[in-house]
């Protein structure tokens, strides 16, 4: 076979880079046409508009005088950090924030979602940062993007089943992520609706609700408790409120020393540190967890359901900033003092409570599963997309259109 | 205006006749023969420091040196000519015609300069408009002693006099007492003040106000700073109990406390004071300071504290407060806050403010005016209106409260929380449910379906 590499150019109708400014802010009174994507918010092939930030017209008219994005774009990283792709979708009306690239497929030789994978592959990934340089952070040049060495891609159709293939799993990845959304928002909104009855619900000081926990960290130079099986929670991993995983885990020796370990069903959120100036991170256990000094830990007493005392402490999250110190340099502290104070309502022992309670607890446990299987797809994915795009793993029916066509 | 003391009783300084610009201005043209433009420009310095008193020390008399080019000045000279610097000052002290463009210049280089500077440059250069919030509560008068006993480049001095002049004060009838340690910076301010036609007393030299305090007698109506934040260098072992320390030795390692007795230590009775300070000086306890501050709030030593928004100064993220000291608040002579004693005003102000980089946000005059009215409204001043606590943003708490608070001055503990705007559109708990519960069913349907396909999709590898 003879090596006939392409480069990224050859595969592009287009190549253009961002307009390098940071597009300024929308203020609160304009309104927003669409938004501006940055590095953070491009992510293993997707776009994220959650956090993008928000612009106006004129701006979105400036920042895509180069060219509009449209549906079937990838955008690429050039800096901090190097190679994220991202596929633009038919819905999205963006524009392009500092340090990306935009890149349009011609489509008649390559498909655009199949490029977004390409991209992504080991191969080109090697080929990104191995080129990328720079003294402080390193970097790709416009250049180097348009030069950048692609291997032999796959003939279309084949290309398309790939697409076809991984592009399921993160369309289910990305509806699984909408039903873990939609499924806290709608518990927090009947809380919000129920709990403001007269009847049938009471308050209560947080003290009173629960056995208060403080974690620890166990030795970090002793190698026999750490990378075990048990997560170990902090603030760092404390973004989901569905707590059954953590970067960082410990042993049972780990666990022995130094820190706490408490069942599932507890409640952890975060009492000090960054994060407490913009955001108080609460979560509920779903297995046992051992947890660090930067949280505390509520074992719900018997007839206080947890998922309705997290709902309470979610509900409650602008008064309970409110009751955030700063300690020495910036970081939020917390003081059990201040938040044990915290009056929170909830259902008294009775049929209506109960099925309060029954409701909001199926609600949470079928967030919790879409969580753990958007994990395991998650993980399917990252080991079928090297296979894919270096032809290891072939699409069979694919396959046989390939030969069919060539025969 | 030839006569000299025409200048020095309006506050300007004097450019005797061979100092001035035409002649080196002359110079530069070419048509002056004899010495090089850089010795025109070194004797002009040094004329103008010898019958200027207050700028002895302060120009740089360094243009007749080979690192200097001779053609590269004279083109700087040239282009400065094309400039219009004028400051009229009429009769009554007050500037007529043209604006203080020298001053404003000045001020911009300074601007400048700290930006190049970048960290360090927070030694000099205190943000605008937390200087002008600073006096905008103080309100200095026409006729009052004002001291910084860290004054930098002297920023606060010149918003003082704007301010004066600005509530058609006599500009020139404050006296004007600073301090400050590094040559640099304090050769920066005198220069500042000079330029801005302040007469100030910055001491015989440059020198620490801790160890080498340059007004000793001075008593000062208002005592305003934004000294150094959490230094441990200051030498505090050297110093163990000064009579300056009313409230208690401030600990070794951080000088936040002793900077606030050595102000306090400067009013005169019924004075005021005005502190910039990073966060941790409202609440920490470590070395004595929960002590010395639970002790000030009890002798009624605090009036006012606000929290001021993150990302303010160029040179450090800390997040600051303002502390505002009234001497003698418990009535004993205090017309500042009369009817205030036993209360803490406390202002949150974290809300405030607009990004004006990506990291640098500021103050604008709505906010500045938003926190002072407060101010003046709760201090009873004249005209102010009458004064509410706004939830989430400001409360008057009795002096029994911030006990029961253990004397911590965090403002964010006794406003609250803001009340959630009534939003008329704003969806009902019943509508949020019913919504929610629509599309949650939709997901479900469309993940039901994704699945299938994801079943196909891994059948086919």
């Amino acid at each position: 076979m003879t090596e006939q590499r392409s480069r990224l150019e050859d595969l592009c109708e287009l190549i253009v880079d961002c307009k390098n400014r940071t597009p300024p802010l929308t203020r609160n009174t304009e309104e927003a046409v669409g938004h501006a994507i940055g590095t953070p918010d491009i992510l293993n092939g997707r776009i994220l508009l959650n956090d993008g930030k928000r612009v106006n017209q004129e701006t979105y008219d400036t920042w895509t005088q180069r060219a509009v994005p449209q549906a079937g774009d990838v955008v690429l990283t050039r800096e901090a950090p190097v190679g994220r792709v991202g596929l633009v979708e038919s819905n999205m009306k963006i524009c392009l924030g500092q340090r990306t690239v935009l890149l349009r497929a011609d489509r008649n030789r390559v498909n655009p979602r199949y490029l977004t994978y390409l991209l992504m592959g080991p191969q080109v990934q090697h080929e990104l940062h191995s080129r990328a340089s720079g003294s402080t952070v390193s970097h790709l040049r416009v250049a180097q993007v348009r030069e950048l060495p692609l291997p032999e891609v796959p003939p279309l159709c084949e290309q398309q089943a790939i697409a076809e293939v991984l592009g399921s799993l993160d369309a289910k990845i990305a509806a699984n992520e909408r039903i873990a959304e939609t499924t806290l928002a709608l518990a927090e909104a009947l809380y919000v609706r129920d709990s403001a009855n007269e009847n049938g619900w009471h308050e209560a000081a947080l003290a009173d609700t629960a056995k208060w926990m403080s974690g620890g960290t166990p030795n970090t130079s002793e190698p026999d408790y750490w990378d075990g099986d048990i997560p170990w929670i902090s603030a760092a991993s404390l973004k989901s409120p569905w707590l059954d995983d953590s970067e960082r885990k410990i042993t049972g020796l780990g666990a022995e020393n130094g820190t706490k370990l408490v069942a599932a069903d507890t409640i952890v959120f975060v009492v000090r540190g960054m994060s407490l100036t913009s955001e108080f991170r609460v979560g509920l256990t779903q297995r046992e967890v051992a947890f660090g000094q930067d949280c505390k830990a509520l074992v719900p007493h018997p007839g206080i359901d947890s998922v309705t005392l997290l709902l309470a402490l979610r509900s409650r999250t602008r008064e309970i900033l409110g009751l955030v110190d700063t300690a020495g340099h910036g970081t939020g502290r917390l003081g059990t003092d201040r938040i044990e104070k915290l009056r929170v309502r909830l259902p008294n022992g009775d049929a209506a409570g109960a099925a309060f309670t029954e409701t909001v607890r199926s609600l949470a446990r079928h967030a919790s599963a879409a969580q753990r299987e958007t994990r395991t797809i998650i993980e399917l994915r990252g080991t079928l997309l090297p296979q894919l795009v270096t032809g290891k793993i072939r699409v069979k029916d694919a396959v046989r259109v390939v030969e069919d066509v060539a025969s | 205006m030839e006569d000299r003391r025409q200048y020095t009783g309006a506050g300007l300084f004097y450019v005797p006749p061979t100092a001035r610009w035409e002649v080196v201005m002359e110079r530069a043209r070419g048509t002056l023969e004899g010495q090089s433009l850089g010795e025109v420009v070194n004797d002009a310095m040094d004329t103008i420091e010898k019958v200027n008193p207050t700028l002895r020390g302060t120009l740089p008399q360094e243009y007749n040196s080979p690192r200097v080019n001779e053609t590269t000045l004279a083109g700087l000279v040239k282009l400065l000519d094309r400039l219009e610097f004028q400051s009229q000052v009429g009769e009554d002290g007050k500037r007529i015609g043209a604006r203080d463009l020298m001053g404003e210049v000045y001020e911009y280089f300074l601007a400048q300069f700290a930006l190049a500077e970048g960290r360090k440059g927070g030694e000099f250069f205190t943000p605008e408009s937390i200087v002008r919030l600073l006096v905008e509560m103080l309100e200095p008068q026409e006729g009052e002693r004002v001291l910084d006993p860290a004054c930098g480049s002297g920023g606060m001095f010149v918003q003082t006099e704007k301010f004066i002049e600005l509530h058609d004060g006599n500009r020139f009838n404050i006296s004007v007492y600073g301090q400050e340690r590094n040559l640099t910076t304090w050769r920066l301010a005198k220069m500042n003040l000079a330029i801005h036609g302040i007469e100030a007393n910055l001491g015989e030299e440059p020198a620490d106000s801790f160890h080498d305090d340059q007004h000793p007698e001075l008593k000062a109506d208002v005592v305003l700073a934004n000294p150094p934040f959490n230094i441990s260098n200051w030498g505090g072992e050297r110093l163990g109990m000064d009579p300056r320390w009313t409230y208690g030795v401030p600990p070794v390692g951080n000088a936040n406390f002793a900077w606030i007795q050595l102000m306090v230590n400067k009013l005169r009775p019924g004075g005021r004071a005005g502190i910039v300070l990073a966060n941790g000086s409202m609440s920490g306890k470590s070395g004595g300071e929960g002590d010395i501050r639970r002790r000030m709030v009890k002798d009624n030593l605090v009036a006012c504290m606000v929290a001021l928004p993150a990302q303010l100064f160029r040179s450090t993220q800390i997040p600051a407060c303002l502390w505002f000291l009234a001497e003698g608040k418990d009535q004993r002579h205090a017309e500042w806050v009369k009817g205030r004693a036993n209360e803490v005003l406390f202002i949150d102000a974290t809300g405030l403010g607009t990004m004006e980089e990506r990291t640098l946000r500021e103050l604008k005059d709505p906010d500045i005016e938003q926190i002072s009215s407060v101010f003046r409204a709760w201090r009873g001043a004249e005209g102010a209106g009458s004064y509410r606590d706004v939830p989430g943003f400001c409360r008057s708490a009795s002096l029994a409260e911030v006990e029961a608070h253990d004397f911590a001055l965090t403002p964010g503990r006794y406003a609250g929380v803001a009340e959630a705007p009534d939003d008329p559109d704003a969806e009902s708990a019943e509508a949020k449910v019913e919504r929610l519960t629509k599309e949650l069913f939709l997901h479900f349907e469309e993940a039901g379906r994704l699945e299938a396909v994801v079943r196909e999709q891994v059948k086919r590898l």
